[in-house]
């Protein structure tokens, strides 16, 4: 060969290779693309004028994308925000979260442990499949199942025998009474059963087709989920006619996009942006009550290193010792609600005059911990995450800062959110965890049972608290079946709560929201975020 | 002493540039603990996210403003300095010592354990290092002395490739030949002979190293598997500033700038000393 | 020629082997998938649970011995976190990032040359000056902070670019940019010292001598070899490249490999990991299978390179 020949053979190597490298990039990307979104007007929707012939689009962007559109399957409130737009509930939560029927018309116990729940006449999934007993025997046998590895919650062994008694009529019979029967069939969804067996188990994740206001269109991985609305939707048509979530992973490019008026809805917004996104002009800050509890876990176990916080007297000194709500006022730009123990205003038989026990009193403390043997202190470390929430190290930092004033030589231990989970689910027979570390709970509106389960008693799996009382009272608490039953432990736990801490009570989180004034939401009233409770703003 | 100085007196006017930076940030993060104005885990909640002095709202009790803790910028500027430079140093000395030694056995002997050598660079090469890092990070956990083992172990490719291809070349040469033939030992031979004639382009290779360091070390953190956040560095403090920086923009802004000149000078070091020392290093990265 | 191939395939082999293996024992190491994947308020059981179904709770030579088996038949599992096949995540996200790095490539490249050569030509001249300083800076910025400084400034104040996003070729501006500045600036300066290099060498002296055109003289010969550094450097460098990709996906929230891989990594999602490494260093190694190739075929005096 010449070099001539072999310039030329080297370069045509190279053209192949880049050839062959942006026709894979191209036919692979058309793949992706469904003929809806190449036809559909792209989502510039912030100029964007309603009127009656373009659809009023409404984009949401959120940090990752769901795991799953399955909703017996995906947990967390990434995929939630999406398929709770497709598929309903027989029971959900309204606009004061208080639990109401959906798919359900009425619901009848016929004996402590027997319920019957009575379906509304003539409501069909999207593609035609009608809304019946059976349907609805199939989803919660499904979601019960523990052949998959991730549940979106804990119903196996949870009802004993399922019957259709009749066309629209489910009978329940449990394995044990549950005063909480009827929130806990807000928690399973319903799927079409005929399609989603027909596409098989895997593919409902990514098609999940169901009675709500809005249709599944396509999803494009880690790029944008499109949904419009459900042209045989049994109840009230909702104004916007389509959903567009994006994903969107950095917390500042989401601002940025938001202020560009590209996307409607954010969430998680940090305070400090507020007054940008309000500069915008069109832009709603807003918060949103969670319902989860920031505090920060004793470890009580002998091997914990920390003989101190197995005094009583300490555990409150350190409940006295830091200021909440300065964190409150400082760290979360007032979005928050103090909370003297982990029982929650919502929850039942708030006692609302324990609610101000705690105070900030550092000389209290002080005299506390002389008392209890500990003028100078001690040693402490104070575990935090950095993802648990966007300001959960700042907070632990502070508090850290409050308890160093006290006396206590506290070192705060910063880790990211994989390792520390890592470490305290499920940490007990490993050893690891710390002394103190800061976390959060949350639980659907009225359900106590996991926090009293998974924080408080000695048997959680994020549980460091072998104080003496918490599993006596609890066990007793959950033995009994009926409101009135429960009561009087209910007043004692949180008494207990107060004179013999668990934790160090933070408070209740706010979620953040930026909402485009085009569209007329506030999410403040609502337990989830449902498109079809939005409306075009006049 | 007095060829160095001769030699730095004509060096080019960015090498004479990188190098007084370079003394200063050694300075400034040796004597860090006395120079900065407070203490480095002084967090004041009430002071947080104050503006630096120029800036209208700013204070000259926080030069450089405060970050979302309360903390002094400035102080943990002069901090990161110092841990900054430990990781870029440290990861970097780990990797070339791992790759020299490496690299002189595989070119001295040959053979069986130059192929396995080379594959192991093989894997290495195959083996994206911030996905290597990553996954080294996730399973000996996040501290600053774990990141520095992971860069080092990830690190040492370079160095090992440049190694062995000089020590070939070395083997050749008659000094080497005549150690071999008179029936010097081969430890000998390598340290005596060999060592001396390659360092000069592991030292060289190790410069540039410190400012890929750092950056990578930067990255690691931002992917959330670096650092934790309570130790300042100037990457640390880039990556958990940059929620704020549509409204406090500076606690991004000063540490990039740090980092930006802090690398920038060494590599303008790094060239010039490989363009006077080792011309044959030229266009290896 | 055909031995020489048969041998780099073997050896290719060989080393997405040892990869294979050395991930999994990397993972084993790693941490436990089940504590990732129960909610905080399940049971110990549901613990066991999930590693029974996933196989976790048999030995780890038995959990190996699986793995290779299921990888030869091409399965290569489902995604704890997803759970979904492997293979499906992978083919949704790694058009995305190939397009970005191609573009990337096909940007920086011929602009690098270009500059690369000038500078080595008109040495110590202001334009060269220039591009060594820029080359500096390329290979001293870190690319995220770069990549935020550029959606503040013409996304969010200028309003010029879309912040996120992918799709348009809008979109794709400000990612290319910053997936290009750091290769860009290393190749740049790999091609000036390289022409540098050749330039001196004597054949060059020799044709001017024999009174080539200079412009023929850089191009026939300094170029050329300039293009072979330049080629083996930048296969070599893929890695890298990608480690890039993973920051500028991150920011400019594209759809690409590099994010799903840090989701896996933080969720221990080990199919997903063990799948991604092996498509990496299968892509890697067909890269510089085709660049050594390239490299005998157009200068058979380096064909020693085979032993390296």
């Amino acid at each position: 060969m010449s070099k001539k020949i072999k310039l030329t053979a080297f370069l045509l190597v190279m053209c192949m290779m880049v050839a062959i490298f942006a026709a894979c990039s191209t036919t692979s990307g058309n793949l992706n693309t469904t003929p809806t979104d190449s036809t559909a007007p792209t989502h510039n929707s912030g100029s964007q004028v309603p009127n009656a012939k373009e659809p009023f689009t409404v984009t949401i962007a959120q940090g990752s994308d769901p795991q799953s559109l399955d909703p017996h399957r995906a947990s967390g409130d990434i995929g939630a925000n999406v398929f709770r737009n497709i598929c309903q509930n027989l029971f959900f939560y309204d606009e004061n979260w208080a639990v109401t029927p959906v798919l359900a018309e009425s619901y009848k116990q016929i004996s402590d442990t027997e319920w019957t729940v009575k379906l509304k006449e003539g409501i069909t999934f999207s593609n035609g499949e009608a809304l019946n007993a059976e349907a609805v025997i199939w989803n919660f046998k499904r979601a019960a199942s523990d052949e998959f590895p991730r549940q979106s919650f804990t119903f196996k062994n949870y009802v004993s025998e399922y019957e259709a008694v009749d066309e629209l009529t489910v009978k329940f019979t449990l394995s044990a009474a549950d005063i909480f029967f009827i929130e806990h069939l807000a928690e399973v969804p319903m799927l079409a059963p005929a399609y989603s067996e027909q596409i098989g188990e895997e593919a409902i994740g990514g098609n999940p087709v169901g009675t709500g206001p809005y249709t599944f269109v396509s999803w494009e991985a880690d790029k944008e989920i499109v949904l419009e609305k459900n042209p045989t939707y049994w109840g009230e048509e909702p104004e916007i006619d389509r959903i567009v979530v994006r994903t969107i992973p950095e917390a500042a490019t989401r601002v940025a996009e938001m202020v560009n008026g590209t996307v409607d809805i954010i969430m998680n917004v940090q305070f400090e942006s507020t007054e940008m996104l309000q500069s915008a002009g069109n832009i709603s800050v807003v918060p949103k009550k969670m319902n989860r509890i920031e505090y920060i876990a004793y470890n009580t176990y002998d091997w914990a290193g920390c003989p101190a916080l197995q005094n009583k007297l300490v555990r409150q000194a350190l409940n006295y010792a830091v200021d909440v709500q300065a964190i409150i006022d400082n760290i979360m730009g007032g979005y928050g609600e103090r909370a003297s123990t982990l029982w929650r205003s919502d929850y039942d038989g708030y006692d609302e005059a324990l609610a101000n026990t705690f105070t900030y009193d550092p000389e209290k403390a002080k005299a506390m911990l002389a008392e209890a043997g500990y003028p100078d202190g001690f040693d402490l470390v104070l575990m935090t995450d950095v993802d648990n929430h966007a300001k959960a190290q700042e907070v632990t930092e502070a508090v850290g800062a409050y308890l160093t004033a006290i006396g206590i030589n506290v070192k705060v231990q910063v880790l990211d959110d994989t390792t520390a989970y890592a470490i305290i689910v499920n940490g007990q027979e490993a050893k690891q965890c710390p002394p103190m570390f800061d976390w959060n709970w949350g639980g659907k509106p009225n359900l106590y049972e996991s926090t009293l389960t998974g924080v408080l008693h000695s048997g959680g799996m994020s549980s460091y608290n072998v104080v003496e009382g918490y599993d006596a009272i609890i066990d007793a608490l959950l033995a009994e079946t009926t409101k009135e039953g429960r009561a009087p432990y209910i007043q004692q736990l949180q008494q207990l709560m107060v004179d013999d801490p668990a934790c160090l009570y933070l408070f209740r989180l706010y979620d953040i929201y930026a909402v485009n004034n085009r569209i007329d939401w506030n999410p403040i009233n609502h337990y989830a975020m449902l498109v079809s409770e939005m409306s075009i703003a006049k | 002493m007095k060829n160095v100085w001769k030699t730095i007196s004509r060096s080019t006017r960015t090498a004479k540039f990188g190098l007084v930076v370079m003394a200063l940030w050694i300075i400034v993060a040796v004597l860090a603990p006395v120079i900065a104005p407070y203490d480095i885990n002084d967090i004041d909640i009430a002071q947080r996210l104050a503006p630096p002095a120029w800036e209208k709202k700013g204070t000259i009790e926080h030069v450089l403003g405060t970050d979302q803790l309360g903390r002094d910028v400035l102080t943990r500027l002069i901090y990161g300095s110092r841990i900054s430079l430990i990781v870029g140093i440290v990861a970097g000395a780990v990797g070339m010592v791992i790759g020299v030694v490496l690299g002189l056995i595989a070119g001295y002997f040959g053979g069986a354990v130059d192929a396995i050598i080379s594959r192991m660079i093989d894997v290495m090469l195959a083996f994206p290092f911030i996905f290597l890092a990553m996954l080294l990070v996730a399973a000996l956990g996040s501290s600053l002395g774990n990141v520095i083992i992971v860069l080092g172990i990830t690190g040492w490719v370079p160095y090992a490739r440049t190694i062995r291809a000089q020590v070939l070349s070395v083997k050749e040469k008659e000094f080497v030949k005549a150690a071999n033939a008179i029936g010097c030992r081969d430890l000998r031979i390598i340290f005596k002979q060999i060592l001396p004639s390659v360092v000069d382009s592991a030292i060289i290779l190790g410069t540039m190293d410190v400012g890929t360091n750092i950056l990578a070390e930067a990255s690691l953190t931002f992917l959330g598997l670096g650092i934790p956040p309570s130790i300042a560095t100037w990457g640390n403090m880039i990556a958990n500033g940059r929620d704020y920086i549509f409204n406090a923009g500076w606690l991004t802004t000063i540490p990039g700038i740090a980092l930006l000149i802090g690398c920038l000078s060494i590599n303008f070091v790094g060239d010039w000393l490989r363009d006077v020392r080792d011309p044959r290093l030229r266009g290896v990265d | 020629m055909i031995r020489y191939i048969i041998r780099r395939l073997l050896q290719t082999v060989l080393v997405l082997f040892l990869v294979m293996t050395l991930v999994f024992v990397i993972l084993r190491v790693v941490g436990d998938p089940a504590k990732m994947m129960v909610t905080p308020d399940s049971s110990y059981e549901d613990l066991q649970n999930i590693r029974r179904i996933l196989g976790l709770d048999q030995p780890i030579w038995k959990q190996y011995l699986n793995y290779l088996s299921d990888v030869l038949r091409g399965d290569f599992g489902s995604s704890y976190y997803f759970e979904r096949p492997v293979i499906d995540l992978l083919k949704e996200r790694l058009p995305a990032t190939l397009k970005l790095g191609f573009i990337s490539l096909a940007v920086s490249l011929p602009l690098a040359l270009l500059f690369g050569v000038i500078s080595a030509i008109k040495r110590n001249s202001l334009l060269d000056n220039a591009v060594t300083t820029f080359v500096v800076m390329g290979r001293s910025i870190p690319t995220f902070w770069f990549a935020s400084l550029m959606v503040l400034i013409f996304s969010v104040q200028l309003k010029w670019l879309p912040a996120s996003g992918y799709g348009e070729t809008r979109q794709l501006i400000m990612p290319v940019i910053a997936m290009s500045s750091g290769m860009g600036a290393s190749v740049t300066r790999l091609t000036r010292s390289a022409m540098l290099d050749v330039m001196r060498q004597d054949y060059i002296t020799t044709a001017r001598a024999k009174g080539a055109a200079e412009t023929k003289v850089i191009i026939k010969h300094g170029l050329h070899n300039a293009l072979l550094a330049v080629v083996t450097f930048v296969a070599l460098q893929i890695g890298y490249m990608f480690a890039g990709s993973v920051v500028v996906e991150s920011i400019f929230a594209i759809p690409g490999i590099g994010r799903l891989i840090v989701t896996a990594i933080k969720g221990y999602d080990f199919p997903l990991i063990q799948a991604s490494t092996l498509i990496f260093a299968l892509i890697f190694s067909i890269i510089n299978c085709v660049a050594d190739l390239c490299y005998t075929l157009i200068d058979p005096r380096i064909s020693f390179r085979i032993n390296k």
